[in-house]
């Protein structure tokens, strides 16, 4: 790679890596995996730099997330990250934090422990603010799986954090009849599962204007 | 889900993501790391290419092309490289003399008025530019360009009629026709990710490649125009792709080709080591016909000159001129991104170039002979060409 090519992948680093680690970070659930997660995305990128200059930041998001979806599925079980610290229920127990804080750091250790799959989506969905239809061309599925991944996790966060279950006004351990815990079936009033966004919609309706995710034309694909 | 629980598991993730900042010796392990997959590929592919330089010598009746030369794309700026390439043919004696390309005037920033005469006498036929959101089509019948806005990222005309090929997102799972006399859109989805929309040299099919991840795979797509029919044919093989996977058209327009980095055991080693090779498909059909070696990329239908003698190619270390009969690189080329405007005429859109923008016409030995700034619109625009 050129000089001024170095010097404009330097750049990037420095001005997006920030914002990139804090993806990786939601996906890979700590800070040291994320860095890993991170750091093979952009060499990757710097490998193929003079190609992806215009489109860099789609290309290295592109391969974080799918990466983190892969790699679980090398692995071949679902790989729920291990987390240092025990969790904060002793806190919440001792009653040192309001309600609604004790809630968000319950459910933050409950995200460390769903399937990257169902994570990435939740990520995407919660994060980085994407669709349904976005977030299935990012991860490379159908909107469909997107809202089944989605239903499970929320299900599994209700399991394992019973406070934020019990927020839902009218619902069950398993969440709104109808939606949550039936694979492939989103519920049609949740966001996260695609409910009343557009994953029905015709397209000719469609007046969305999004984001280029010119990096889902990727390498290595049959790989 | 209601909106407490929505705004609480929002707010969870926010804070998984934290806010954190890259350690003081994280950008040199990234670098180290590129370095070493940047190597690893180079070492792989060279070696590959001596076989497959040996045995290119693929009939080219196979490929021939149309007479008329169909819209194309020129993009992409040359890898910048200092490294070793095979050795090129002295070419002196196999190349014709260049002639003197017509001069071309200047372009101003009402270029969207008039048809955009480029180096070599081609016209500008869409500019769909990413950074700012824009697109431009020449309209024929007006002869001006049309601004379809931020509407769409991906735009492609036909090379004959009012059509205009179209998405919204690029990536996204529908593809719309567009006609420009009406401007009514005709939208056809599929599941998966469509990408990389190609229309066939007469402009009477719409080639699309199409992405699906479970399983993984790829699929190219045949849409017509004209019964609106939306055929799709699953492709078996599991090869990696060398850059970009993507489908095209030969330039004969009855077969589809798709560039890879195959990965078997060549006649004189039995060590495995990857190679460039495109898969050939019939147009009805999800088998491939044939597949033949290439010492290198080829970004698609563009890249073959008229004549059927030459194919502009992206070797490991930088864009090459390969003689289709004997498999030789007769040249190195600033970018193998190019438009074949006659047999001895290459067209390319640098759009890195310290000055800006430019179209540049070469010739078969790389020389430039014509520079045409553009304006800023065009940075980093793809831009289709199609003769005046």
């Amino acid at each position: 790679m050129g000089r001024t090519s170095e010097e404009e992948f330097t750049r990037f680093v420095h001005e997006r890596g920030d914002v990139l680690l804090r993806v990786a970070q939601a996906l890979a659930g700590d800070r040291y995996a994320a860095e890993d997660l991170l750091q093979n995305a952009l060499a990757k990128a710097y490998a193929r730099w003079p190609r992806i200059r215009g489109d860099a930041e789609p290309y290295v998001r592109q391969i974080l997330y799918h990466d983190q979806v892969s790699l679980w599925r090398r692995r071949g079980r679902r790989s729920e990250v291990t987390v240092a610290e025990v969790p904060e229920r002793q806190a919440v127990a001792a009653g040192q934090l309001d309600h609604d804080t004790a809630v968000r750091m319950l459910l933050r250790d409950a995200l460390r422990k769903l399937p990257p799959r169902q994570r990435a989506v939740l990520v995407l969905r919660y994060l980085e603010d994407q669709t349904v239809e976005q977030t299935a061309a990012m991860l490379g599925c159908r909107p469909g799986t997107v809202a089944s991944q989605a239903s499970r996790a929320l299900a599994k966060l209700r399991d394992l954090v019973p406070e934020f279950a019990e927020l839902a006004p009218g619902t069950d351990r398993r969440g709104t009849p109808g939606g949550d815990g039936t694979p492939g079936g989103g519920n049609r009033d949740d966001p996260a599962t695609g409910g009343g966004s557009a994953l029905l919609r015709q397209p000719e309706l469609v007046g969305r204007r999004n984001d280029r995710t010119a990096a889902t034309e990727r390498t290595e694909v049959y790989g | 889900m209601n909106g407490n629980t929505e705004r609480m598991l929002r707010e969870a993730v926010h804070e998984l993501a934290g806010d954190p900042h890259q350690s003081p010796d994280f950008l040199a392990g990234v670098v180290r790391q590129g370095r070493r997959i940047r190597r690893r590929r180079r070492v792989g592919a060279t070696a590959a290419m001596v076989v497959a330089v040996a045995t290119i010598a693929a009939p080219y009746v196979w490929l021939r092309p149309d007479t008329e030369p169909p819209p194309s794309t020129v993009a992409g700026a040359p890898e910048e490289s200092g490294s070793a390439e095979p050795t090129a043919e002295p070419t002196a004696a196999l190349l014709p003399p260049p002639a003197e390309p017509s001069p071309v005037s200047s372009v101003g920033k009402d270029w969207q008025d008039r048809p955009l005469v480029l180096p070599g006498g081609w016209i500008a036929l869409a500019v769909a530019q990413p950074v700012i959101s824009a697109s431009w089509v020449y309209d024929r019948a007006a002869g001006r360009y049309v601004n379809l806005g931020k509407e769409y990222q991906q735009v492609l005309p036909a090379p004959r009629g009012s059509l205009v090929a179209v998405q919204r997102t690029v990536g996204s799972n529908e593809i719309g026709l567009l006609d420009l006399t009406t401007r009514e859109v005709r939208w056809t989805s599929a599941v998966g990710t469509i990408l990389s929309p190609r229309w066939s040299p007469d402009g009477g099919q719409l080639l699309v490649t199409i992405f699906d991840k479970n399983p993984a795979g790829a699929r190219f797509g045949i849409l017509d125009p004209a019964n609106s029919s939306f055929r799709q044919f699953p492709v078996s093989n599991r090869q990696i792709c060398p850059e970009i996977c993507r489908f095209s058209w030969l330039p004969n327009g009855r077969e589809i080709a798709l560039p890879q980095l195959a990965i078997a055991a060549t006649p004189d080693d039995k060590t495995k080591r990857p190679h460039f090779q495109m898969e050939i498909f019939a147009v009805d059909g999800a088998e491939p016909v044939r597949v033949v070696p290439l010492p290198g990329n080829v970004s698609g239908t563009t890249a073959w000159s008229p004549n059927g003698r030459y194919v502009a190619l992206q070797g490991v270390e930088s864009a090459q001129l390969v003689d289709v009969g004997t498999g030789k690189s007769i040249n190195r080329l600033p970018s193998a991104d190019v438009t074949w405007i006659r047999d001895d005429w290459l067209l390319y859109l640098d759009s890195a170039g310290a000055k800006g923008p430019a179209a540049v016409l070469i010739d078969l030995k790389g020389t430039e002979l014509q520079r045409l700034p553009l304006p800023r619109e065009f940075i980093k625009a793809e831009v289709l060409v199609a003769p005046n």
